[in-house]
Formats: C-alpha cells, structure tokens, sequence
C-alpha cells in the first residue's frame, strides 16, 4: 500500500479533522504510516492543510513531496498544491469555492452546495472525504459509513445523519 | 507487547513518562511542544499525579529541582527558547546530582527563531548549556515510537546515575502521528536515602550545589567525572543500517536520520555503498563505536539540521582518519532524502 495524501482547504473548514480521521482508519490497514499538520503560522483566508502517508516501508519524511491524492477544499489550496500532484495522482477539489482545471485526474464536486443540501455546509469536508475514499477504495462504503459514525458519536443523532448524507453524496457522486 | 495506538510524538511521550513512573510535571507552553504540556494537564491528574502550568520556564526547572530533592521522579519539557531559560536549574540539578528528566523539542534558532523543527541545539543539549563541568545523558528518538520508549526508560537512567537526563526531539518529531506499542516494562525502583523527606529519627539531609572554598568543591567534581566515565562504558546507544559492507558511512540522528536512511537506500540501489550509523545517545557520544567502523570507510558525511554541530564529535571520533564531509539545513529548514542522496552521489 502506498498513499501520499495532501487535505488542504482554510481554517476551519474541518482538514485536519478528516486527516486524523483517516489516519486512524488506516491504522489497523497500513504496516506504516504518518499523520503530520501545518502549524506553522497560516494567513487568514489562506490554508490549513495536513498530510498522511501510507507504505508498506518504513516511512522516511511525513512530507509529501510528489502527492497521490489531493483533498483541496478552497482555491489558495488548489494553487498551492496542485502542482505537487503526481502524473497518477487524483486531485478532489471543491467547485463550490474554487476551479477544478479540466483533466483526466482532477475530479470536481460541489461539496459546499453537496454539504448544504445533506444538512450543512460545514459539512463539505466529509463530502469530499466521501468522494476521495469512494474513488479511492481503501475501504468499503459500509466501514467508511461506520467510522463516521463513530467520528462524530459524541454529537448526537442529527450531527451523525447530516455527516451520514455528506458521505453518501460525496461517494455516490462519481 | 502493548497495544498499536496513534498518537503525535509529543502525546506519546507525554504516556512514556507516566508510565515510566513520573510522579509531577511542571511546564510553561511553547510551540511546538504544546501538545506533550497539554497530554500531561489531562492525564497527570487522572492518575493521581501532580501536573503544574508554572509562570515561567525558570520556575518549572526549579519545580523540577524541589520534585527530584523530595525523591519523586519529576520532568519538565520546552523547547529552545525555553530550553535556554532552563539552564541555570539544570546546571544546579547536576552540581547537586539530582535526577529528572528535561524534553527539548528543538525548534529553529538563535534567539526567537521559528517555530519549525531544527538540531541546532545540539552544542547546548551535549556540552553542557549551563556552567560548569557537568553532562546531562541525552537521547536522541528518531520515531514516535522511541520516542514513548525513551520517556518511559529515562527515569531509570536518571535515577541510577542522579543526574538529570534530557530527551533531544524536534518540532517534526513531536507534531508527527505515527502507530506505536504502548510501553509495557517494569519501573525500576531505587533507594533514594540522601532525599528531603523529613528527619525525623535521623539527622537531617542537604542537597544543595554550593561546597565552599576548595578542596570540598574539586571532590564533588572528580566524583562527577568518575560518573560520567562510568556511564561512557556503560549507557552508549546507537543503531546501524547497511553499514557492514558500507564505504561510506553517514552519522545523523532524529529526523535527519530517518531521512539518511532512504538516501541510503536510494544510494545502494545506484551501487554505492553506503551506510548508516545513527547516534541514540549524544553523550555519552558513540565515539569508539565510528572508529572501530572506519577500516573500510573511504568518508564519512555527517548530515544535521544545524550548521554542524554533531560533525565536531564526529570528526573527534575520526581523528583524520578518513575525510568527513557534512550536510545540513539551517533555521527551520529540512533536508530531502533527494539532497542527501545528491550530496552522496556528489562525494561518492
């Protein structure tokens, strides 16, 4: 197993949340593997972003330099990240607040406008987190429903049915 | 073995060291070693232990002093600028042989700096920060895991030698989540007859670092030094990768050598033959165990995230043997594996 992931979008709009969430679904999954943040200071409006890496090998760096996958929820993360995908690589990016440029690997989705329409728009990180692990396949759509569940047990019912419909649409949507 | 958890380096020490038997925690918040102060808020009083935000580095040092004087196993953690702070308490805690456990998570410097990983307080850490003749016994992780480990075994060592032991992390090791096996060893426990735990029955102890006018003073200090001789027999660690048929030996530790250690295998597969030795422990230094290596050594490159600091020790343990070139990222700066397999194909 090889993934170098990048999710990058500004603060608050949940990155390092579906970051760790997913570096915690692959523990069990992947012999190695590193969760590493910004924390750095970031601009207003700029990016929050963090980065996983999952391998079979030791891992040297938890930096990514040549990115697998890209998880880009605004466009100052599109611009800042893009670059770095790598020519197999698969970039989601969210077309409700930036432009996803028309190549074979760049899968665009509304997840904003996807998120309102579940329940809230705070919810358009586990739109496209939907998305990347519905394309993706590390695992099924039954453990991914579970481990949102779990993620957001402590919220309540409502909280846990609008995060269940971001899931769905996100995976549902390519 | 303990169970697979995922935690970022400075959560997982903060649970090496209560497992390791750390009674009270006294820090002042900095980044980026926050998370390990916040850890132990949490988890110190829900084990029954004894957590203090102090209202300054200085104060937490010397919290760290009254802790160890009354027996109790106690640490502090900071990083550099904080570390800095602390120097005075930790010069003290070794004239006066206590034992404690002191964190650096090392960030980028001189003076404020940044708050990004760095290994440029390398010189402070090894050759004593504070005055006088003294050494701390430093470890140096280079994963999450050792990372726990190390905190967990380090009172031990502390209190075997009463000396105070520091662990020598960075920004990038602490903030990193990786899976690591929770420690599951055993605390040693020691007698501890010289600490402040009231007299009576018995005449009273002294712990203290002041021994007047000569000779008292020159006494305390050979005995230090008989103890530091002691533990360059005894405590030396350190690891190997592909060195045994190796031409060329890289020393790097922490995160630069997790970083030398794919540029090796980068290396290898070009037909170079290259080399690891990682240093655990910087003092006491693995001096001996580069020399013995350097028969087949056609050079050595000490790669760190400094100006080269560490590579002083290294070519000390050399001695013109064979030529030793270095590498290194400044203020905040990292290396990639791609520059340090540049670098070894450059000097191949």
């Amino acid at each position: 197993m090889e993934e170098k992931v990048i999710f990058s979008g500004s603060g608050g709009q949940g990155l390092m949340m579906i970051g760790k969430l997913f570096a915690h679904i692959m523990l069990e999954k992947s012999p190695h593997l590193t969760f590493f943040p910004s924390y750095g200071a970031e601009v207003r409006g700029g990016t929050s972003n963090c980065q996983v890496v999952l391998s079979d090998k030791e891992i040297a760096s938890p930096l990514v330099d040549e990115a697998s996958s890209l998880v880009l929820l605004n466009q100052p993360s599109v611009d800042r990240f893009l670059p770095a995908l790598g020519k197999k690589g698969m970039a989601f990016i969210n077309t409700s607040m930036a432009k996803a440029p028309e190549e074979g690997n760049v899968y665009g989705l509304p997840a904003s406008d996807l998120a309102l329409e579940a329940g809230s728009v705070r919810a358009a990180n586990i739109v496209i987190f939907g998305a990347y692990l519905g394309r993706r396949g590390f695992l099924t759509q039954d453990e991914a429903r579970e481990a949102i569940r779990n993620a957001f047990s402590g919220k309540g019912e409502k909280v846990i049915a609008v995060n269940d419909a971001a899931l769905t649409r996100g995976w549902d949507y390519f | 073995m303990g169970k697979r958890v995922l935690m970022n380096g400075n959560e997982a020490l903060g649970e090496g060291a209560i497992r390791g038997g750390c009674d009270c925690y006294f820090g002042y918040p900095i980044t980026p070693q926050n998370e390990l102060t916040a850890y132990m808020a949490v988890n110190m009083p829900q084990r029954e232990k004894v957590f203090v935000q102090a209202e300054s580095e200085v104060a937490a040092i010397n919290m760290v002093y009254g802790g160890a004087a009354a027996g109790k196993r106690a640490m502090t953690s900071s990083s550099s600028p904080g570390i800095s702070l602390k120097q005075e308490g930790i010069s003290y805690m070794a004239g006066a042989q206590l034992p404690g456990l002191i964190v650096n998570v090392q960030r980028a410097g001189p003076g404020l700096g940044d708050i990004q990983p760095s290994q440029a307080d390398y010189f402070q850490a090894v050759k004593g920060g504070g005055h006088g003749d003294y050494r701390l016994l430093v470890l140096a992780p280079a994963s999450v895991q050792e990372t726990h480990d190390f905190a967990a075994q380090s009172f031990d060592l502390a209190d075997k030698y009463r000396m105070p032991v520091m662990i020598l992390t960075d920004g990038r090791l602490g903030q990193m989540m990786e899976p690591f096996e929770l420690w599951e060893g055993k605390i040693e426990t020691f007698d501890k007859p010289w600490a402040l735990i009231g007299a009576k029955g018995r005449s009273g102890n002294a712990i203290h670092s002041y021994w007047g006018q000569a000779p008292g003073l020159e006494i305390v200090n050979l005995a230090l030094q008989e103890k530091y001789r002691l533990i360059e027999k005894e405590e030396v660690r350190f690891d190997t990768y592909k060195l045994d048929d190796a031409e060329l030996m890289l020393v790097a530790y922490g995160t630069s050598a997790r970083l030398c250690r794919e540029a090796v295998d980068l290396a290898c597969a070009d037909g170079i033959k290259a080399g690891l030795l990682r240093p655990i422990t910087l003092w006491p230094f693995p001096s001996r165990e580069i020399s013995a290596r350097l028969a087949r050594m056609k050079k050595v490159l000490t790669v760190e995230m400094s100006a080269g600091q560490m590579v002083e020790d290294v070519r000390l343990a050399v001695n013109g043997a064979v030529p030793v070139e270095f590498y290194g990222r400044l203020g905040g700066a990292v290396m990639t594996v791609r520059e340090i397999y540049e670098k070894i194909k450059a000097i191949a």
